[in-house]
């Protein structure tokens, strides 16, 4: 492909500080967008700024899918001491973790130490992509490094796209992430949001801004696989769950709803893949309730034919979270024909039209039990919004329905026009969420956007979730 | 005569029993299904003779698995024999895949695949997938490690077993590995890189010989210790040899932790308690210098 003031093929390099697996979202995004890249003849690249480990699931599939990955630093002296020293006083730190917030404030020490070691290395970043020649960094996620990078990708008059993985309304660890990437997100050629609704409340967060285009996540299509039949109880229905297992993600929630299903008779069984922070605290809730025999751990899905196995066993997928995306596991659930119910939050309304699955307010598990009794009851219902739900998948996550946006992405950031024959397209025209230069939608209409008091229903459950006084003026307002 | 003998011992199992013999029938085209009765005492024996197109051996008084698979290779015609247990499942048609890769591999003694973990009560896979990758050829040194062959994916040559002295009857548990430690010492292996079982996970109610964690790795210690005095690991240096030895106290710790953790999450402290106190006893230091040291202190 020729681009007027480019003789040659982009050569795109995907940025990010480390991988923070075993199983993050943004890792998953970046690999799967290099390695579709790389299918589809472009020169992608995945650059760390961190070296990675060979026994990282990722790097082994980046190594299988033939991508080349490159790393800036080797090793970070500074950082090794820090770490060494983290864990001699592991015993103290401990210790002080048990005075109520000293847990907060020793997180965010470490963090500021690991940032300005972080900025040691500005001369390693600017040698490295000095002498890569890349034509355009894509950068995934406000980490550790995503400052530096975005500066020396700036300093070296590289374009820089900002690839948004999140929402405004992120938990207060990472509120220090968020400060610093208001200060070279002006340095960015563009910024990137996973969703149009998304890309509004991105807008109204960083008013310097004046668009923020959408870039969707890429699902791979699950291949079939044979299953032999399970012992389950043929009246039973099976809900599933595949989230870390943190307040942020409502497993409480679910716990409370599962009990009000109960209640109505309905037999059911929720499995869960994930772990997390308050799994000792859902065990605990389960016993009190008598819930434990309705509820099964499965442990964690680390690839995708972990994925589709645990999926196929399932009749309907359930995230009620406080604060997403868009979810990956929402998608992963979508690409196997199962209707959803999750929380209206984040950019899940753009995922999930009435009829393919069923919204509910963040917190509330009395309407949570009563969309799951609603599909549990009707299987009719349950295939036709599972079916509408793969359609959803196949038009906005495909690789057939994304790829042709990223490229368009991609020459656009880079200023250049495609010469060789019309743009990119899909087979099926335009993507849904393609967004023009000023930020308005080109297809694809919302009902007006019902605020939801986030804030009341985090204090319900007793979380302590930030919530961005920006984001909930502009949803006062209607959005875009 | 059959081209591969399915070999499923059972004892007392008859309500699983049923499906792991339909599973096995549908796993390949050419096969013979061997069901060995462990002398059980439930219906086991009038559900097997109302099965169709099963050979049924029992065995006089309980002897154990490793002489019922041992009764089951005897009983068998064909020259490949796999193995089931009662409680697992054998996936469609993968057990072609699995002869078509020994028929082009032919010095390998056995050919392995992955297998899909399910929870005990529905056998609804749960998303793990066991081993990855799928390593093949010498895997000797890296078997002696841990044992990342799961049981009911195993196709192994007859000739191969009966050569190797069978399975080990003075063995209660990891007969299986001590089995595949002595075929691989001398003979590549070979695998197939998908799903051919379902391994049904242990839990407290299974009933499942694989609950006592402690007790498999200090037999898995025993049987690593053998296979260091094979020929071919004598020959190799003492630092490599305690190398392996290291390696797998280290993952028995790291179990016996991953386990203490979670009854402490299931509220049991006492089980708990238990779990670092085993082990303490793979890597004292190790487990005094961690977060749980606390559970060693004595309860009051």
């Amino acid at each position: 492909m020729c681009y007027e003031g480019l003789h040659h093929t982009m050569k795109i390099a995907l940025c990010k500080s480390y991988f923070a697996g075993p199983v993050s979202g943004a890792d998953e995004t970046l690999i799967t967008y290099a390695i579709q890249l790389r299918r589809a003849g472009h020169d992608a690249h995945v650059v760390l700024l961190y070296k990675y480990s060979e026994s990282d699931r990722y790097y082994q599939r980046l190594r299988r899918s033939g991508v080349p990955i490159e790393y800036v630093i080797e090793r970070s002296l500074v950082f090794m001491l820090l770490r060494g020293l983290r864990n001699c006083v592991s015993g103290i730190v401990l210790l002080l973790c048990l005075i109520p917030r000293t847990s907060g404030h020793l997180r965010r020490i470490w963090q500021i130490l690991i940032d300005l070691s972080t900025r040691l290395h500005y001369r390693d970043c600017k040698t490295h992509f000095g002498h890569a020649n890349y034509d355009l960094l894509h950068v995934f996620t406000p980490d550790t490094g995503t400052t530096l990078i975005i500066r020396t990708g700036h300093e070296l008059g590289i374009p820089v796209l900002y690839h948004e993985m999140g929402t405004p309304q992120y938990l207060p660890p990472l509120h220090r992430y968020y400060e610093r990437l208001k200060t070279v997100l002006p340095l960015c050629t563009e910024v990137a949001a996973l969703s149009p609704r998304l890309a509004r409340q991105w807008l109204n967060c960083f008013p310097f801004l004046n668009s923020v285009s959408v870039l969707p996540l890429i699902t791979e299509d699950f291949e079939l696989v044979q299953l032999a039949p399970s012992l389950r109880p043929t009246n039973e229905i099976i809900f599933g769950y595949a989230a870390r297992i943190e307040t942020g993600k409502g497993p409480l929630v679910l716990v409370d709803a599962l009990a009000k299903l109960q209640e109505q008779g309905q037999p059911s069984l929720i499995r869960v893949a994930g772990t997390g922070p308050e799994l000792s605290e859902v065990k605990r809730r389960l016993r009190e309730l008598g819930l434990s025999d309705a509820w099964e751990f499965a442990g964690t899905y680390k690839e995708t034919l972990g994925c589709t196995v645990f999926m196929r066993s399932l009749d309907v997928f359930v995230l009620p979270s406080f604060a997403e995306g868009t979810s990956n596991s929402v998608i992963e659930a979508m690409a196997h024909g199962l209707p959803i119910v999750a929380s209206d939050v984040g950019g899940l309304r753009d995922l999930l039209p009435p009829e393919a699955g069923i919204l509910v307010p963040a917190g509330d598990s009395a309407k949570l039990a009563e969309a799951m009794q609603r599909l549990a009851s009707d299987p009719e219902l349950r295939a036709r919004m599972g079916k509408a739900a793969r359609q959803r998948y196949l038009d906005l996550f495909s690789p057939n329905a994304v790829l042709p946006l990223l490229v368009k992405t991609y020459s656009r950031v880079l200023g250049a026009t495609i010469l060789n024959g019309p743009a990119p397209e899909s087979a099926n025209g335009a993507h849904p969420w393609e967004i023009c230069e000023n930020g308005k939608h080109s297809r694809d209409t919302f009902a007006a956007y019902a605020p939801t008091d986030f804030q009341q229903a985090f204090d319900h459950v007793g979380a302590s979730i930030r919530v961005s006084p920006e984001i909930v003026l502009a949803d006062n307002n209607g959005g875009g | 005569m059959p081209r591969v003998s399915i070999v499923i011992p059972t004892r007392n199992r008859a309500a699983l029993l049923a499906r792991a013999v339909s599973s096995a029938q549908q796993a390949g085209s050419d096969l013979e299904v061997i069901v060995v009765d462990d002398a059980s005492a439930d219906e086991t024996a009038k559900l097997c003779a109302s099965l169709p197109a099963i050979k049924y051996v029992r065995l006089s008084s309980n002897q154990g698995l490793s002489a019922a698979r041992n009764a089951g290779i005897a009983a068998s015609l064909s020259d490949l024999t796999a193995f089931l247990d009662d409680d697992d499942l054998r996936l469609p048609l993968m057990l072609d895949e699995q002869v078509r890769q020994l028929d082009a591999n032919p010095a390998a003694a056995f050919c392995y695949g992955r297998c899909l973990i399910a929870d005990a009560r529905r056998q609804l896979p749960t998303g793990e997938v066991y081993p990855n990758p799928c390593i093949q050829g010498d895997v000797f040194w890296t078997l002696l490690e841990h044992n990342f062959v799961p049981m009911p994916t195993v196709v192994a040559r007859k000739s191969a077993l009966v050569q190797h002295g069978l399975f080990d009857t003075q063995l209660n548990a990891v007969e299986d590995w001590d089995m595949w430690l002595r075929l691989s010492e001398r003979n590549p292996v070979t695998a197939v890189d998908a799903p051919v079982a379902i391994y049904r996970r242990a839990d407290s109610e299974s009933g499942q010989m694989s609950q006592d964690s402690a007790g498999i790795f200090r037999s898995k210690l025993q049987v690593q210790a053998r296979a260091l005095q094979l020929p071919r690991a004598r020959a190799a240096s003492r630092s490599k040899r305690r190398l392996m030895r290291r390696r797998l106290l280290a993952r028995a710790y790291s179990t016996m932790v991953h386990e203490a953790t979670n009854a402490i999450s299931d509220g049991n402290s006492q089980a708990a308690r238990e779990k670092i106190q085993q082990a303490f006893g793979f890597r004292p230091f190790r487990t005094l210098a961690s977060s749980h040291s606390w559970l060693l202190l004595p309860q009051r």
